[in-house]
């Protein structure tokens, strides 16, 4: 897969790459057991400092996202949950209210949003492979 | 660092052809079209040339070289790199050492091959002439250095930067001391060994000053004023207070000039006559006219005679040391030939050459004189005795006899009392005559002659004079035979010798000498010499009437006149008064002066105190504006006390500024470079925080997990991927 | 504990009697990127060149490799690269001249890098300098530093001037020039995103100060935009440790550093329920550092 960063924009750099994986994970571009690039690979191929590749990973890692085998690199973790119930919930309704807020500018009702996300739920969810 | 000799070779080369184009160019001219006789390539106008153009470029090279590296960026490129700047300098100073005597020199080798090629034969040239040039050009080259010195010092342009470049001119002024070689032989070699030392200071302040830097106008917390820039700057100042004196003089333009001779009474007693002249915008203007008796053997003189019983004797020239070996380059004499164009003798190798010049001012080669033939060039003749020559000014050419003046000495052995065809040569060790008509020498007299004076004695008989021969040890008189200017020439006779008291061959030597011949019974000679100083000399006059020899001896007096004395002063004392005077010889004038009643001696003396003290507040008040220690400030006062007032500018110059702020403490001034306040000890107070740092405590440890320390976890990090 | 590469202490600089840098504390140790920003005037390239001995510091000392600035001999300077602020280069040389003579002064010089690095930036190296674009120039000048394998690399605002092309290519360099991992690099610039790519870390001044020494996710970490709606001028407010401040309008925005329910309080009586928090991109953060005199100067009774 092809990695982009855009620096100077409102995500970090080091977030842009942890979505962007995070992202593949959940279409299904990248599959348990893949492997990422190095870290040295990465920062050469987007021409950011390595320290900031490192800084996703590490994300990642703590995230349950990737699994760093040492001497091998990295790669696409099975989903096992590292956060607690409650950080898991913190973190959905950081979403939501994003959701929240856009759903209203662009003059959506609850009902239109929670059917639009049924729908993309098993549209997603049937075309990635458990 | 073969690269580096490189680049600075190429970097210097181009300048090349504007050294060498410009040399060349002056050198022509001269030759070409100033005067085709080629007297206007004599060593000291050559000489004057060269100092120029030298003087221009090595300067010029200098400043090519280093001013550009003080602009912008241009330092630290140069900085910047594995090669030390002390080798940068010594690279860059030998390359373009070369360059500079490539360009100078090279013009001046092929004029000398020019001269050795076309002369004597053709021109009365001689490769030799080239020599002083040559020594200029060594000694310009600290123009090069002073260029160093004011390229990378950090100061003003309208201030003291362009100072250093007086210390080079000062340097340069050694190589003047090869053409007063012959005269003053041990001022020459002080004055080269001056040269040569200064030379050296300027190297080591200039390469002090380049690996110190152009510094922002900031305060400096260590001066790092190598020692070496200390003197440069010192040699400067006391360089532009000379200027500055000399331009004062020049100003006023006014001096007096006193003279002195004997005369005598109608009894015969002598009386010696000081007359005293204010040149005034080059004009002499007669002062006053002091008569003194010359007492003979402790015996008084009654009376003052009247000016008219004096008999009008002998006078004495302002006094004039001659060494013994009088070396001049080619000049010998001129006279002129009977068809009334102006006939040249230069000497090459003992031979004389007599080049005459035609109406387009061109010269021609028509003699060669040897010792026992005349003949033409080419021809094996045997040479003169030869002296050893140096070079020197024209001005310093002994005078050409006339045949009027009586004139002692001359060692050099050759000298041409007589024109029009044929001269009279006296050599060391004989006089010779020489006819030119006839292609002919001969000798007149074989006698060593260490010195030999033309006596004018015979009044109203046209055709016979007497000449003086001094061989060392005593004086004797030939009468001579033949017309005094032109015509046939012969020493007839020994007329007599001379007895002299004791002493006055000694004397002889270094004296000031007048010879008054009458006859074998009725003669005078009078000495005046230094005694001691340059302050008092002294008069000795030996005597003889009828056979009866008087020897009389005394000081030149101080002047007893007292008219326009008040007119006088005023003049004098402007010029001293404007010099800013290092003390010692302001002393000197001083004591000089007090014993001089034409001068206000007190006045002066009372000026230089006073400005000493001025002088010496002033430095101190300099040093302490620029923050020296106690201890500077002292040693600085006394420079101001002995240096005069340009100490104050010396100071100035030397130190940087120095920055003050108010101690939060003790809230007077403080050095803003000193870590603690001078008045009261305190530290500078950490600056207030704004409230909004942000620093990550990690840089220097570990903070939060996933944090990523620079320099710590990331390498091992990248180890592992 | 890991050597240091840079260390300056109390480091101080007056022109006149105006000072530049004031007390300066900072070290940098092995293996770092530190990107150095600020406005011009703020004193960056001041602080470089004392690092660099070209100045001298008026107290204080700085020291690279371990050896104080002012005594930098041969031996330390070979192991240093230093790109000038507008790459000052012997104009009047061909490419291929320049590198002998960088060569001949630097013992470690590595060709083969020179020549790849050259190509980065799409140069000949027969070509004379003073014929070359300001980009080209840029590139010879890094060439020319980084070939001499220089253990620091201080570059002084690289980017100046530079297309995006050049500015990529100096970006790659400089990371490639990292990649061994024993090596520092001292960034000074004006392009925040190059800093966002390249550095680790950032140090921003202002003033003559240095006010953030931090690694870029903690920078921005600690960093919150507020924004509310206010209409009253926002001259007499007082919030602690706000670092900047806007207004358009009614639209009132505000960066501070290390907000708590202080902030939150001070802001809720100016905005009521307008007020939001979002977090703070690197830009934000770093704008509003280096904006702040000149929005705020009323503000400095904080």
């Amino acid at each position: 897969m092809r990695y982009r960063i855009v620096a100077g924009s409102n995500v970090p750099i080091f977030r842009q790459i942890a979505d962007q994986i995070g992202r593949a994970v959940a279409t299904g571009d990248l599959k348990i057991g893949d492997s990422v690039p190095s870290v040295r690979q990465l920062a050469r191929d987007l021409v950011i400092n390595p320290n900031t590749v490192a800084k996703a990973y590490s994300d990642l890692v703590a995230s349950g996202v990737l699994e760093n085998q040492p001497g091998r690199g990295y790669f696409i973790n099975k989903r096992r949950q590292v956060f607690t119930k409650t950080e898991r919930l913190r973190r959905l309704d950081e979403t939501i209210d994003l959701l929240i807020s856009q759903s209203v500018a662009l003059d959506f009702s609850a009902s239109e949003v929670l059917d639009r996300v049924k729908e993309l739920f098993t549209q997603k969810l049937s075309v990635a492979p458990e | 660092m073969n690269a580096w000799v490189r680049k600075e070779i190429k970097d210097s080369i181009r300048w090349l052809p504007i050294g060498l184009v410009l040399l060349v160019a002056l050198i022509w001219y001269q030759i070409a079209t100033q005067s085709p006789n080629f007297f206007a390539v004599r060593s000291e106008s050559l000489f004057t040339l060269t100092w120029f153009v030298s003087a221009i470029f090595a300067t010029f090279l200098g400043l090519a070289n280093y001013l550009p590296e003080t602009w912008g960026s241009a330092r630290g490129f140069l900085v910047q790199r594995g090669l030390s700047l002390h080798r940068i300098f010594v690279i860059r100073a030998l390359v373009n050492l070369a360059v500079y005597l490539i360009a100078m020199l090279a013009p001046l080798g092929a004029l000398a091959v020019f001269f050795a090629v076309i002369g004597p034969n053709s021109a009365p040239v001689n490769p030799i002439q080239v020599v002083p040039s040559v020594i200029t050009v060594l000694f310009s080259f600290s123009f090069y250095f002073g260029a160093i010195a004011v390229a990378c010092r950090p100061c003003r342009w309208y201030g003291s930067r362009l100072f250093p470049l007086l210390a080079s001119l000062a340097i340069s002024f050694a190589a003047v001391s090869i053409l007063s070689l012959h005269n003053q032989p041990g001022a020459s070699a002080i004055g080269f060994l001056l040269g040569i030392l200064g030379m050296l200071l300027l190297v080591a302040a200039s390469r002090s000053i380049f690996l110190r830097g152009p510094s922002q106008p900031a305060p400096s917390r260590t001066p790092n004023i190598s020692i070496y820039e200390k003197f440069m700057m010192i040699a400067a100042v006391l360089v532009a207070i000379l200027l500055v004196t000399a331009f004062s003089a020049s100003m006023t333009n006014s001096y007096s000039v006193a003279y002195h001779s004997v005369q005598f009474t109608n009894k015969g007693l002598p009386w010696l006559v000081e007359s005293r002249t204010v040149v005034k915008n080059g004009y002499g203007q007669q002062l006053s006219e002091v008569k003194f008796p010359i007492s003979e053997s402790n015996e008084d003189v009654d009376s003052k005679p009247d000016v008219a019983e004096l008999v009008p004797g002998l006078s004495f020239s302002y006094p004039w040391y001659f060494s013994e070996n009088y070396w001049d380059m080619l000049y010998v004499g001129s006279c002129t030939s009977s068809d009334g164009h102006p006939l040249n003798v230069m000497g090459f190798r003992g031979l004389l050459y007599v080049y005459q010049q035609d109406a387009l001012q061109r010269s021609r080669l028509i003699a060669v004189v040897g010792k026992e033939t005349v003949g033409d060039a080419g021809v094996q003749q045997v040479p003169f005795e030869q002296i050893p020559r140096l070079l020197t000014f024209t001005y310093n050419y002994p005078p050409v006899l006339t045949g009027l003046a009586s004139s002692y000495k001359q060692p050099n052995g050759t000298r041409i009392p007589l024109g029009a065809g044929s001269f009279t040569i006296v050599a060391t060790d004989g006089i010779y005559h020489v006819d030119l008509d006839k292609s002919k020498i001969s000798r007149l007299l074989d006698k060593s002659v260490l010195a030999y004076s033309y006596l004018n004695t015979a009044r109203g008989a046209s055709d016979s004079s007497n000449l003086a021969i001094w061989d060392g040890s005593s004086i004797s008189v030939f009468r001579c035979e033949g017309q005094a200017l032109n015509g046939p020439f012969q020493i007839s006779e020994r007329i007599t010798t001379l007895t002299l008291p004791t002493d006055f061959g000694v004397k002889l030597k270094s004296g000031d000498v007048q010879f008054d011949y009458r006859d074998p019974d009725n003669w005078t000679i009078a000495i005046s010499y230094y005694e001691r100083s340059y302050v008092k000399s002294k008069v000795e006059v030996a005597r003889s009437i009828q056979k009866e020899i008087r020897h009389y001896t005394t000081s030149i007096p101080q002047s007893l006149s007292t008219a326009n004395i008040e007119a006088m002063k005023r003049e004098i004392f402007i010029p001293s008064c404007l010099v800013p005077p290092v003390l010692l010889g302001a002393i000197g004038t001083a004591t000089y002066l007090l014993g001089n009643p034409m001068h206000d001696g007190f006045g002066y003396l009372g000026f230089i105190v006073a400005q000493a003290i001025f002088s010496g507040i002033l430095a101190i008040l300099a040093a302490r504006w620029r923050g020296l220690s106690a201890r500077q400030v002292a040693s600085w006062c006394a420079g101001g006390i002995l240096i005069g007032l340009g100490t104050w500018f010396l100071v100035l110059s030397i130190y940087p500024r120095v920055f003050y702020k108010k101690c939060p403490a003790c809230n007077r001034n403080r050095r803003i470079e000193r870590e603690k306040c001078e008045s009261c000890g305190a530290e500078w107070k950490p600056i207030a925080p704004l409230g909004i740092e942000l620093f990550e405590e990690s840089n220097q440890g570990a903070e939060a997990i996933g944090q990523t320390v620079p320099g710590q976890t990331v390498p091992a990090t990248l180890a592992v991927t | 504990m890991s050597k240091l590469a840079i260390e300056a202490k109390n480091l101080t600089r007056y022109f006149g009697t105006k000072p530049v840098v004031q007390q300066v504390n900072f070290t940098i140790p092995v293996g770092s990127v530190v990107g150095l920003l600020g406005l011009n005037g703020a004193g960056k390239s001041t602080i470089i060149k004392m690092l660099m001995g070209m100045l001298e510091p008026t107290r204080g000392s700085c020291s690279l490799l371990g050896v104080e600035s002012t005594s930098l001999g041969p031996n330390e300077r070979s192991r240093i690269g230093y790109t000038i602020e507008g790459h000052f280069l012997y104009s009047g040389m061909t490419v291929r001249a320049a590198e002998t003579l960088q060569a001949d002064c630097f013992p470690k010089w590595d060709s083969l890098l020179f020549q790849t690095t050259l190509q980065r930036f799409g140069i000949s190296p027969h070509e004379r300098i003073r014929n070359l674009s300001r980009g080209q120039r840029a590139g010879i000048s890094i060439a020319l530093t980084l070939s001499s394998q220089p253990e620091l690399l201080i570059l002084d605002d690289p980017s100046l001037g530079l297309d995006p092309v050049s500015r990529r290519a100096l970006n790659e360099t400089i990371l490639s020039f990292m990649e061994p991992g024993d090596r520092t690099v001292l960034l000074s610039s004006h392009m925040l995103d190059d800093i966002e790519r390249v550095t680790d870390r950032v140090m921003i001044m202002t003033e003559g100060r240095i006010v953030v020494d931090s690694s870029l996710p903690h920078f921005v970490s600690r960093l919150s935009v507020w924004t509310c709606e206010c209409s009253e001028p926002l001259d007499r407010v007082q919030i602690a440790r706000l670092v900047s401040r806007r207004q358009v309008g009614r639209n009132a925005s505000f960066v501070i550093v290390d907000a708590d329910e202080m902030t939150q309080q001070e802001l809720h009586r100016l905005g009521g329920n307008t007020v939001r928090q979002e977090e703070s991109t690197f830009d934000e953060g770093v704008m509003a550092y280096m904006s702040r005199n000149r929005s705020a100067a009323s503000l400095m009774s904080i």
